[in-house]
């Protein structure tokens, strides 16, 4: 399977880490990272710079 | 005759007046998992010899006038993450297979010393997160109404065995909806305590923060019987809250005249995903009932959904990355798929994300204390529709739609998932009662009071 750059990318970042993923599971984790994405921007987007936090 | 199914309540008056033998009971739910648990793989480890053991040593106590109380004689399971000394405890996952721990966890010493009798470890998502699976050692429990069904997860095999009665409660956790979840699905009555209330010391974690100990049974007063016994102080518990225990089933007086109800609705109309029309005309059903019990109902406003089901989820995938990490890295193809690839995605989480996550909770909880001054209960739903076909839930799909269940692990504050109707195939469905920390008798006398006051409790799935 060839991979896009995209996917290069994720395999650095999890090689990095110390996952050794199967290609076609790494195909399938890219297809999802849009939900962490969309969970990080939701804790990030009502944040002032000073918050009570 | 011993009757299938058996209420914890109703047991234990039957055992008090030893018109019920313990062992006999025993013997009767021994057969029933003999007899049913191929089809919905609710146990992992079955302790037969142990549970008849137990049996007998009950039923001598009692017979020289020593009744422990209402779990005295009663068979429970237990979600394959409490620790049971001399006896594996796998989390369902191989990575644990050959785990014995020395010691049971705080709550089944606990358990145990109210006389109840352990009959086996219950079926889990793996690590209660990454489910349902099909390459574990041992397959996923099954929903008892339909087969083919999902139970809901985490924990799918104390839902399971409890619906199909083959115990009579169990013990469970829940970290985003782990207990909730699987109660809606299997039409039991599940609560999560408020957190703190029981100790999970013994308890395998997947998320420091998030993680609560809690049981299901058929009905609220079986819930209340059973945290009666799990719930208090344990110093070596580091987030165990010492406060007063009060007696939870007297609490269930089947009045709930001027109790002030919250009904968060857009939370599963408007946010993100709605429910289906079963579910949401079950849960205005239930409203006008609690209406006409004598509740004051509201509409109310929170956050939207979609932000408290983030500030959970990434806080959880965070903390249960820290847990993992090690593993992960020298074991990775020896966890499932599903659990595997979670925990991939949770891996892109960063330090930032997670301290973000942390000061947005704060907000939350903020918010919804100041909602609670004016409200004694929240009721809102549990799913958005009755359990999918198994097969259906995909890898992914705890991100897919926000969790319902979620926003009550991030206040930490007691939720329970209470039967409310059937769907026109006989599929349950379900509400979710919410309250203030440590006010969880009152969430159990509110849902108490509604089943009292509806059939929903008189239907059992049909093995």
């Amino acid at each position: 399977m060839e991979m896009t750059k995209t996917h290069q990318e994720l395999k650095k970042i999890f090689e990095r880490l110390g996952l050794e993923i199967p290609e076609v599971e790494l195909c399938d984790i890219a297809t999802a990272i849009k939900f962490i994405d969309e969970m990080k921007n939701e804790v990030r987007k009502l944040h002032c710079f000073i918050s009570k936090g | 005759m011993i009757p299938d199914f058996l209420t914890i309540a109703h047991a234990a008056k039957l055992i008090q007046k030893r018109e019920l033998s313990p062992v006999e009971l025993v013997e009767n739910c021994l057969q029933r998992i003999e007899r049913i648990d191929g089809q919905i793989n609710s146990f992992i480890h079955i302790l037969a010899d142990n549970a008849r053991s137990a049996a007998h040593l009950a039923e001598r106590e009692i017979a020289s006038g020593h009744y422990r109380g209402l779990l005295h004689g009663i068979p429970i399971g237990l979600k394959d993450v409490y620790e049971t000394a001399d006896i594996p405890t796998t989390c369902h996952s191989k990575i644990m297979m050959n785990h014995i721990p020395k010691a049971d966890a705080q709550s089944v010493i606990r358990l145990k010393q109210a006389g109840a009798i352990i009959m086996g470890k219950l079926a889990t998502h793996e690590f209660a997160f990454g489910g349902p699976s099909f390459d574990l050692p041992w397959p996923p429990a099954r929903n008892p109404w339909d087969i083919t069904r999902f139970t809901g997860g985490s924990s799918s095999g104390t839902g399971a065995s409890v619906a199909a009665g083959l115990v009579l409660g169990g013990a469970a956790s829940d970290t985003g909806g782990s207990i909730r979840t699987p109660a809606a699905y299997c039409g039991v009555a599940g609560i999560k305590p408020t957190f703190g209330l029981i100790s999970r010391k013994g308890i395998l974690p997947l998320s420091f923060s998030l993680d609560h100990a809690g049981l299901m049974a058929w009905t609220a007063e079986d819930c209340a019987i059973l945290l009666q016994s799990m719930a208090g102080f344990d110093s070596e518990d580091p987030v165990s809250i010492d406060h007063p225990i009060p007696d939870y089933r007297s609490s269930l007086t089947g009045d709930v005249k001027g109790i002030r109800v919250g009904f968060l609705r857009h939370f599963y109309t408007t946010d993100a995903a709605a429910a289906n029309t079963p579910t949401c005309d079950a849960i205005d059903a239930a409203v006008k009932k609690l209406e006409e019990m004598g509740c004051s109902v509201h509409e109310i406003h929170l956050s939207p959904l979609t932000e408290w089901a983030a500030c959970g989820t990434i806080i959880m995938m965070a903390e249960a990355y820290a847990i993992h990490e090690a593993n992960l890295r020298t074991r990775f193809m020896d966890y499932g798929e599903v659990f595997r690839n979670r925990m991939a995605l949770a891996g892109l989480i960063t330090s930032a994300d997670y301290i973000q996550a942390t000061r947005r909770r704060r907000e939350l909880i903020d918010e919804f204390e100041r909602i609670m001054t004016n409200f004694d209960v929240i009721l809102t739903a549990v799913v958005r529709n009755e359990a999918p076909q198994i097969e259906m839930v995909g890898k992914f799909s705890i991100f897919e739609k926000p969790l319902l269940t979620m926003p009550f692990n991030v206040t930490g504050t007691p939720a329970m998932s209470v039967c409310c109707g059937y769907t026109e195939t006989g599929l349950p469905l379900a509400m979710q009662i919410i309250g203030k920390r440590f006010d969880d008798a009152t969430v159990l006398r509110v849902a108490d009071a509604y089943e009292r006051c509806t059939p929903w409790r008189q239907r059992r799935p049909l093995m």
